[in-house]
């Protein structure tokens, strides 16, 4: 998955400096930045489907699939660089609401330090925890636990 | 090879049915008090409600069990003029406490008289004097002598707790005096409101809340409700706790880049970073000499409780057993740190001495969370979950029953008891 989505970046990459080199021409020959710049977007990356990155019980650890997802952030907030980003770090309901909103916090710090080594400036990103305190699933069971262990991506 | 995952499958499953904890119960029983309020013909009413506030006051300790005055064998007039003490030794009375509420002009007082039957003996007496308007307060004065002449410590029943309710995305901050007397909010409408902790001089309560997303600590004064922020750094700003002395508030922080404990002088207005760590550091809790702060960490990959000297000595564990402990709090007298730690997925409160010997499990529950001593340590508050609502329950430190102590069809959480 990881070779895949590094594959998927090289190759993302390769076509926006294609379509790029394209543009260029037309500003060159039609003498009008519209165009050039209607080019430009449809080549930016588009943001990634999921705004949400999932973890293991007291893990702030990412996965291969939380990763593909950050991937795409980067791309896209690489192409918009005009947007900020929060990330709001969250926890499932076991274990105590204090360390889990320490917990929360190392998630949202986690994923900033995976955007930061890929090329986003940290001072884009802002990160806050709310623990336990905001649960998307309101029920019991590891299925809802699952989708409590989370970060978040908003822009603002 | 096959029958391997088999193996581990089986025992999982068995263990995880199993009971996880052997709860701790003393051998102690409540002693038998014979209580009686003497009272002038127009102050009967006054003395029934005092005798109702000292029999709920001792029997709440679990300390005491009131005899049925319909047992009584001698009446209260005799007794408060003077006692035969075989009178009481044939009904089984351990102690005698006789009070003679009298009103003058504008102030209620209260000679208080404590007698051990089977010793013949008095054990103390005592004046109590109250102003008209404050025979709840003589009320518990006077279950504060007794308790002090029999156990032999300060009594909790002028004591107060706050707690948090949450409605919805607002939560309020709810007053109660420690029997449930003069329950109400007295902070409104805060976004997200946690592990709010009493001043040792009770006119203020740290605490962390959010104000546009954002989590702040804040001083929340208790006779005017202004709230002051004292912390609104990057990240992290949580579980402040006030230092014994009330100078200090210690509190997490992730500003450098990780959770760390950090303390903020009220005087000069100061930060100051104590934990250096790149684990997860949080809940800080003083001892009471105020010479140490132990705090949870995950430095050595799970949760554990640690103490460090405020000098600055390496962090040393103090949690042994189970794989998640959390929130500490060092109890008043500094024998032992209350905490909740995790088995199998089924948690408990639990104490340990200083120095992680003498584990004892007090209760299991859903939820259980939030420990917090009585101010003579001798009780605890938490809360748990009981069908999808949070209350707040009340337990001996010694062992004994949980007692709830709020509703149970109205959330209630972090519960913090006045110092």
């Amino acid at each position: 998955m990881n070779q895949f989505s590094k594959l998927m970046f090289v190759a993302l990459a390769a076509a926006a400096l294609l379509f790029s080199g394209c543009a260029k021409k037309e500003v060159v020959s039609s003498d009008g930045g519209a165009s050039a710049s209607t080019h430009a977007v449809s080549s930016m990356a588009k943001k990634p489907s999921s705004n949400s990155v999932y973890f293991a019980f007291d893990s702030s650890a990412l996965d291969a699939a939380g990763k593909a997802t950050l991937n795409g952030y980067a791309a896209w907030l690489a192409d918009h660089g005009g947007i900020n980003i929060t990330v709001e770090g969250n926890c499932d309901q076991r274990g105590s609401r204090e360390y889990n909103l320490a917990l929360g916090q190392r998630r949202a710090d986690s994923v900033k330090d995976y955007l930061t080594s890929h090329g986003v400036s940290a001072s884009r990103i802002d990160t806050v925890s709310f623990g336990e305190e905001r649960p998307a699933c309101t029920g019991s069971g590891a299925a809802c636990w699952a989708q409590n262990r989370h970060a978040d991506i908003t822009s603002r | 090879m096959r029958l391997l995952p088999l193996i581990i499958l089986m025992t999982l499953s068995t263990s995880l049915s199993a009971v996880e904890f052997d709860v701790y119960q003393s051998e102690y029983r409540p002693l038998n008090i014979a209580l009686m309020v003497d009272a002038g013909a127009e102050q009967h009413g006054e003395s029934q409600k005092l005798y109702n506030v000292v029999k709920n006051d001792l029997i709440s300790s679990q300390s005491f069990k009131t005899l049925d005055p319909l047992s009584f064998i001698a009446d209260t007039a005799s007794t408060l003029e003077k006692i035969d003490y075989a009178d009481w030794r044939i009904i089984g009375a351990d102690l005698v406490a006789t009070c003679n509420l009298t009103a003058t002009s504008e102030r209620w007082q209260a000679e208080v008289k404590v007698y051990d039957p089977f010793r013949s003996k008095l054990l103390a007496s005592n004046t109590l004097i109250r102003d008209s308007n404050e025979l709840r307060v003589l009320s518990h004065q006077v279950s504060d002598f007794i308790y002090k002449t029999v156990i032999g410590v300060h009594g909790h029943f002028n004591s107060h707790i706050l707690y948090v309710t949450k409605r919805g995305d607002k939560s309020d901050l709810i007053y109660m005096d420690q029997d449930g007397a003069n329950r109400q909010p007295v902070g409104k409408n805060f976004t997200l409101l946690l592990s709010p902790d009493w001043a040792p001089d009770g006119r203020f309560v740290a605490l962390n809340t959010y104000v546009g997303n954002r989590p702040r600590l804040e001083t929340f004064d208790m006779a005017t409700g202004k709230r002051s922020a004292f912390g609104s750094f990057k990240g992290l700003n949580s579980t402040p706790e006030y230092s014994p002395d009330g100078r200090y508030i210690a509190a997490a922080l992730s500003y450098t880049g990780n959770s760390e404990i950090h303390i903020y002088d009220l005087k000069k207005r100061a930060w100051k970073q104590f934990t250096h760590h790149p684990g997860i550091d949080t809940t800080p809790t003083w001892s009471p000499d105020g010479k140490w702060i132990a705090f949870t960490s995950n430095r050595n990959g799970s949760p554990q409780i640690y103490r460090k000297k405020l000098s600055g000595s390496k962090a040393e564990r103090i949690s042994l057993k189970a794989s998640y402990n959390t929130s500490p709090v060092w109890a008043p007298h500094g024998d032992r740190i209350a905490f909740i730690t995790l088995k199998q997925w089924e948690y408990a409160l639990a104490t340990v001495h200083i120095d992680g010997t003498g584990l004892r499990y007090l209760a299991t529950g859903k939820r259980i969370e939030s420990p917090n001593w009585s101010p003579n340590g001798q009780m605890l508050l938490y809360s748990a979950e009981n069908s999808g609502i949070r209350r707040i329950y009340r337990i001996p430190a010694w062992g004994g029953k949980a007692e709830a102590i709020t509703a149970e069809n109205i959330d209630a959480s972090d519960p913090a008891w006045s110092r």
